[in-house]
């Protein structure tokens, strides 16, 4: 039988070669991030079984929804409607407040914000059904993604781009380890960062000094620094505040906005001039307000519309 | 020569198989209890078809599962080509053991595995280790169950 392979006990140098290469391409992906094209790659090959292993749920899913009965989808579709109307009225304030808002930019010489376009994205997998902690969706380069791509939900952010195929693409949650997501408080416009903890419920809060203003139950909205994330989205809202850990600051913890178990529909964003404009600009702030900790003023209008139409 | 083609086509599409099972979303509660599929798959084939299933096979199969996991490339096809290797290294005493001591030899490695992924990817943790080495040891019985008796015959006539 002529063999594929040569096997271990009869060429020790193959198993130190292929040791090797499974470690370099550990180092190469892992810590210096350069086989992205490799991984497309294997994402796409595997595709066909990702499809074929999704199927079971998706028929499942496919088959609960047809046998719905008709009261239930009638009464599915009034509360929709009542939504909409609802959305609408909120949509008008939201315009009259949006054009003032450019209006007291230009008088301020400020930055405007960024333009984005949005696409809606199926999800193959979510996260925890396997043990893979991404969740997959139904878009990928061909639809022009991107790694490092913001994804979010109706209510809030759901994390961004991992890696990239063809015809689908795996979200990171913000909620895991990995991921790390820079915020600003709605109420007092305070800055920090949200960490995952793994946990699909918990996110951490870090540094917001001891002595910050908040206090639970305080929106944080994605504060568009570093340039990937969209400004002003909600991202997750306090739930604990503990200043008993030592150093200066305190221990936040925080829950994401939207309910990462079952989520079915990803909106996916670009972010149009996002490279013609300095990262630190893409936050709205006027040169005369650079301290961290000072509350920039125009940050105010954004708040009234923002918590009515995402708070739950 | 059939023979050895047919067991050929035999491993490839029970390691896609594997590999399916690997992609299968499973409810919360029953994921702990993941067997690990793949794993269990290579180092049945390195040990029946040492000829052809080597540490090669192992290496390329660990490839796909660290592309279909999102853990880093090279973390698995490190684990899987050790574990295929150490196989091969024992395998003359681990044929002559019976099923049930082939699959704590399994469960040993599903252990290992748990131990090379806490050193290369810190945040994996080791929760539901006992499950999936059990789980590892049962999905050995069974796979053992299903292709022996078709692998054998045809062994000992290519």
């Amino acid at each position: 039988m002529a063999p594929l392979f040569r096997s271990a006990h009869s060429r020790p140098v193959g198993l130190a070669v292929l040791l090797l290469a499974a470690l370099g391409l550990y180092l190469a992906d892992a810590r210096l991030h350069l086989l992205e094209g490799l991984r497309g790659a294997l994402i796409t090959l595997l595709e066909p079984v990702q499809r074929v292993a999704d199927f079971p749920s998706q028929f499942w899913r496919d088959t609960h929804d047809a046998l719905r009965s008709r009261e239930a989808l009638s009464i599915e579709n009034q509360q929709l409607k009542d939504e909409i109307k609802l959305l609408q009225a909120q949509m008008q304030t939201f315009w009259s407040v949006e054009q003032e808002n450019k209006r007291l930019r230009t008088a301020l010489n400020a930055v405007s914000p960024l333009d984005m376009d949005v696409m809606l994205a199926q999800v193959l997998r979510s996260a925890s059904t396997t043990k893979n902690r991404t969740i997959l969706i139904n878009r990928g380069t061909r639809d022009g993604l991107y790694v490092g791509q913001a994804a979010l939900l109706g209510t809030g952010v759901l994390g961004q781009v991992q890696h990239v195929g063809i015809n689908s693409a795996e979200v990171l949650p913000l909620t895991d380890e990995q991921h790390a997501i820079p915020v600003r408080v709605a109420r007092s416009g305070q800055r920090g960062i949200v960490r995952g903890t793994g946990s699909l419920d918990e996110l951490s809060v870090h540094h917001l000094p001891k002595q910050a203003n908040v206090v639970v139950g305080d929106v944080l909205l994605t504060s568009g620094l570093g340039g990937r994330f969209p400004e002003g989205f909600p991202v997750a809202s306090i739930t604990h505040i503990s200043s008993e850990q030592s150093g200066a600051f305190a221990d936040i913890r925080a829950r994401p906005m939207s309910d990462l178990h079952d989520v079915r529909d990803v909106v996916l964003v670009w972010m149009r001039e996002a490279h013609e404009t300095p990262p630190e600009l893409s936050a709205p702030s006027s040169p005369n307000h650079v301290e961290p900790h000072e509350l920039p003023p125009h940050l105010e209008p954004i708040k009234p519309d923002m918590k009515p139409a995402h708070a739950q | 020569m059939r023979n050895e083609v047919s067991l050929i086509l035999m491993m490839l599409s029970s390691l896609l198989l594997a590999l399916l099972l690997e992609l299968l979303p499973l409810p919360h509660a029953l994921n702990a209890w993941r067997a690990p599929w793949l794993l269990v798959t290579v180092v049945f084939w390195s040990l029946q078809l040492p000829a052809v299933a080597g540490i090669g096979t192992a290496w390329i199969a660990g490839l796909f599962l660290d592309a279909a996991s999102a853990a880093p490339l090279g973390t698995h096809a490190l684990i899987f080509t050790l574990a295929s290797a150490l196989s091969l290294a024992l395998r003359r005493l681990l044929l002559t053991l019976s099923v049930f001591q082939q699959a704590i030899w399994m469960a040993a490695l599903s252990v290992a595995q748990y131990g090379i992924l806490l050193l290369l990817l810190p945040s994996a943790g080791t929760s539901g280790l006992l499950q999936t080495a059990l789980s590892a040891a049962l999905f050995w019985i069974a796979l053992h169950a299903v292709l022996y008796p078709w692998v054998r015959p045809r062994l000992r006539a290519g």
